[in-house]
């Protein structure tokens, strides 16, 4: 059977028009920036090379910026996704009321960050907000701190409410992934004598390897472009100890004028992204081919 | 022996934890239904003595949200519809007619879930100030529409390509046409998964941020931004502030709670297995 030219033709013209228009050209625009002076409103600007790119990484903003970004990496694969994969588990097996436990810690993963960032920043507050009360109460006043204007506090805290918000999703996929799992093979193991914790990590936490392949790419790829919790939390503050690239980027267009050089950093969390994203698809085609 | 201490432990984990995740949003709930004098005087935390609905009227007329509401349902419900049938299109192109190069579309559009949307603030503002778009509701329905493309391409050339070519080729054996296929038979067959893109991209068009924050600034600002201006405006209102969060997660929690079951299941057919 053969179909003309012309219907596929009608059929992809209008996506691939407005997705090619605003989609991939801005894309090729932002590598071209990237290589000029543009201060992001004046009409003149020239090209410059690769002087934003070497200006980039002489910056200490850049540098920290990257470093917060990998600091909230490792918060954001190790605390939502364990508590995920613990609730799935538990979840998974015929618990009482599982349904409405489900929708509970599903429920935060709807919302949008901007929402997040204000519910948790009343918890964070540090004289009504709830941690500090809570903290004070039962008498750990050392422990009470200024948690979104402390330096060494302020990553963590964000981090901890978009866990909240991302918790449900690794819960999810997790117990997608445990309902893969044959119950013989889980059973022959008891029978073998494995149990607990053991069953656990030996067994079942092997078998779910593309639930874990899944969730940690997601995790990195959000981990990198995480932007609207941050901005809506501290801006980046205090002294840039929760800015990332993307809110870097964000600033030195908006409010620093400087249009090409956050293309330069645009470009790099775009490769960044990249480099991930090819890691990711390797891994999953070689898991499809077994 | 243990058994039933284990179940019981089990349980105490899973309400305290329940209580730590709900807590936020509980006290979201007590405070928007305060005054701003039982703010300033008693725990914020504790439920309200007198129930009142002045911190809504504040957000709602005062603070403005309720121009960005209704600048959110403009643009949320025309990109969720045009995202999902401009996507439709390619996906039966790709997946329903087989040609050479099909699989290079598909790369070609599933490519852009990738891309991160900060690579774009400054060409995207930069494109729709050309253009005379800056802060009206039309960018943020393009962008809103364009940037779906990639997710509901994949959604839909999956499911698409899963429906039996047989119905296809007998309609096509009567004489009908590619448009009276793609129209008359493909989409009435994927009614489920079209419901469940349409709740996600609601969800996600309704929840963006970036966008509205690079596009606009006073007349076209969405919903989530108008929330943002409220926090600085009303910084020691607690309870405006969150009577408007309340008033912003309002649809999409009535979305989550009407459609609780595609969401945990759909998200599930979307990525992995």
């Amino acid at each position: 059977m053969c179909v003309s030219k012309k219907t596929i033709f009608l059929f992809l013209i209008t996506p691939l028009a407005v997705y090619i228009f605003f989609v991939i050209s801005p894309l090729i625009m932002t590598f071209m920036y990237s290589f000029t002076d543009w201060d992001g409103v004046s009409t003149q600007f020239s090209f410059i090379g690769i002087r934003n790119f070497i200006e980039l990484f002489k910056n200490s903003f850049f540098w920290n910026a990257l470093s917060n970004n990998i600091k909230w990496l490792v918060m954001m694969i190790t605390i939502p996704n364990l508590l995920g994969l613990f609730l799935a588990s538990i979840l998974n097996e015929n618990v009482r009321g599982g349904l409405i436990f489900k929708v509970i810690f599903y429920l935060p993963t709807v919302l949008s960050y901007i929402v997040t960032g204000l519910l948790w920043s009343w918890v964070f507050e540090p004289n009504i907000g709830a941690l500090n009360l809570f903290l004070r109460s039962v008498g750990l006043r050392k422990m009470v701190h200024a948690w979104l204007a402390e330096p060494s506090t302020v990553l963590f805290a964000i981090a901890v409410a978009a866990a909240w918000r991302q918790t449900g999703f690794s819960m999810v996929l997790y117990l997608a992934g445990l309902k893969g799992i044959p119950e013989e093979i889980v059973e022959s193991a008891r029978i073998d004598g494995a149990k607990g914790l053991t069953l656990f990590w030996k067994i079942i936490f092997p078998l779910l390897k593309s639930s874990t392949i899944v969730v940690i790419t997601f995790s990195m790829i959000d981990s990198f472009t995480v932007f609207d919790i941050i901005f809506s939390m501290t801006q980046g503050g205090p002294y840039r100890c929760s800015e990332v690239l993307a809110v870097y980027l964000y600033k030195e267009a908006f409010w620093n004028y400087n249009a090409g050089y956050s293309c330069a950093v645009a470009v790099i969390l775009f490769t960044i992204v990249l480099i991930i994203t090819t890691v990711y698809m390797k891994f999953s085609l070689k898991g499809e081919e077994t | 022996m243990n058994r039933p201490w284990k179940q019981l432990l089990i349980y105490m984990v899973l309400v305290v934890l329940a209580v730590i995740f709900l807590l936020p949003l509980y006290g979201t709930f007590v405070m928007a239904l305060k005054s701003n004098r039982e703010i300033l005087v008693r725990n914020i935390w504790l439920p309200p003595q007198h129930v009142t609905f002045s911190a809504f009227e504040s957000a709602w007329t005062e603070a403005q949200l309720k121009k960005a509401f209704i600048n959110s349902v403009l643009v949320t419900l025309p990109s969720v519809v045009g995202s999902i049938f401009i996507s439709s299109l390619g996906a039966f192109a790709i997946s329903r007619l087989k040609f050479k190069g099909g699989l290079a579309f598909y790369v070609f559009f599933v490519a852009g879930l990738f891309f991160p949307p900060h690579t774009f603030i400054v060409s995207l503002y930069k494109l729709f100030d050309w253009m005379h778009l800056y802060d009206t509701i039309y960018a943020l329905i393009i962008v809103n529409t364009a940037f779906g493309i990639p997710v509901c391409t994949m959604v839909l050339s999956n499911y698409f390509k899963d429906i039996p070519f047989s119905i296809q080729e007998a309609a096509l054996m009567d004489g009908a046409g590619y448009w009276h296929i793609y129209r008359r038979i493909i989409l009435p067959l994927s009614k489920p998964v079209l419901g469940v893109l349409i709740i996600f991209q609601f969800t996600w068009i309704w929840n963006n941020f970036i966008w509205g924050l690079i596009l606009t600034e006073s007349r076209a600002i969405p919903i989530m931004l108008g929330l943002l201006n409220l926090k600085g405006q009303y910084f020691i209102s607690w309870n405006v502030q969150a009577a408007g969060s309340v008033i912003a997660m309002l649809p999409v929690m009535f979305v989550f709670i009407a459609f609780q079951k595609y969401f945990i299941k759909g998200l599930t057919a979307g990525y992995g297995k």
